[in-house]
């Protein structure tokens, strides 16, 4: 039904030009900082704003996401996997709020809205993602939302392949189950 | 119902790929038998509009990220600096104030014993004649 986005790929999109900034940026260069920053910035705050249904504190994820990268940088062992280390660091500090934010479930108490059935449906939505666990969620949304292959969510996520199959099979039967659940209350 | 997890299956399956025409056939005739199964396949649908919420390609950001950004790494540098190059500044602290000790140690072992009390006596000679001190008094010389 769906194929995976070609263009988008933070795992396999660093460009050897990252090798010369990160050069650069190890010997406390802040053009290179800036230059990476420039770069990375818009795809890793998407990514934890889908994550996380809110662009402000993806914003400030994406920020700790880079200064944890930076500060790190001398465990980078390959260079070109750049994107990839700085896209976990986004989602481990991602999952971390999750967990931190996930006091009790959301109920379906009548989604009742002025702005149309947009913002309404964009409010169930959020409600259902809420429900699920931190680790279904995040499968979830880099499969659905991001577009990512089993390969690099697996990577991402740092589990296996496998992991990723079951977890995503998991998350969708459920979200479906709470899809129709929330419809028959809305109804 | 039989082919129900079949169902689950090839619904999952048809959200990664196209179905074959086979697999397509068994869920259409398994949908008008089973009733639950018809409803989780139109509650697909939902994860269709989970797909258009996902936030725009372009997402405005603050205009202040990159700054904000390399404003923290540089602090960061900072502190890592200062971390650095703490416990050689404590150390060199610690050496000085050994060497201090030691110097002042030294010193008084080889200083003249001091006491508030000192051996001996002091006397008073009145019989002696004072010592003369010379006049310093010039307006004498010009007369």
């Amino acid at each position: 039904m769906f194929g995976t986005r070609a263009v988008v790929n933070p795992v396999s999109d660093t460009l050897s030009d990252d090798l010369h900034w990160l050069e650069r940026c190890r010997q406390g260069d802040d053009a290179a900082v800036t230059y990476l920053v420039n770069k990375h910035r818009n795809r890793l705050v998407r990514t934890a704003a889908n994550i996380l249904r809110d662009r402000f504190e993806a914003e400030d994820v994406a920020q700790d996401a880079f200064l944890k990268a930076f500060r790190e940088l001398h465990r980078l062992r390959d260079d070109r996997a750049f994107a990839s280390f700085l896209y976990r660091i986004c989602v481990r500090l991602c999952m971390d709020r999750l967990r931190s934010k996930r006091a009790e479930p959301a109920e379906f108490d009548g989604v009742e809205s002025s702005d149309g059935p947009q913002i309404e449906t964009r409010i169930v939505v959020e409600e259902l993602l809420e429900t699920l666990t931190p680790e279904l969620r995040m499968t979830l949304v880099l499969r659905e939302m991001e577009q990512l292959s089993y390969e690099e969510v697996a990577e991402i996520m740092h589990v296996p392949i496998g992991t990723v199959r079951s977890r995503l099979h998991t998350a969708r039967e459920r979200f479906r189950h709470l899809w129709l659940d929330a419809n028959k209350e809305t109804a | 119902m039989l082919g129900c997890r079949r169902h689950a299956r090839l619904l999952d399956k048809s959200r990664d790929a196209e179905l074959s025409t086979r697999e397509a056939l068994f869920l259409a005739n398994h949908e008008s038998r089973c009733e639950r199964c018809a409803a989780l396949a139109e509650a697909d649908w939902g994860l269709s509009v989970l797909r258009e919420q996902a936030f725009p390609e372009d997402l405005e950001l603050s205009p202040q990220f990159t700054a904000n950004v390399v404003a923290m790494v540089r602090v960061d540098r900072g502190r890592e600096r200062v971390s650095y190059w703490a416990p050689a500044m404590v150390g060199a602290t610690v050496a000085a104030i050994a060497v201090m000790v030691m110097l002042q140690l030294f010193s008084r072992a080889n200083a003249p014993a001091f006491t508030n009390s000192p051996v001996g006596e002091a006397r008073l000679d009145r019989s002696a004649e004072p010592p003369a001190f010379p006049n310093l008094d010039r307006s004498s010389d010009h007369k």
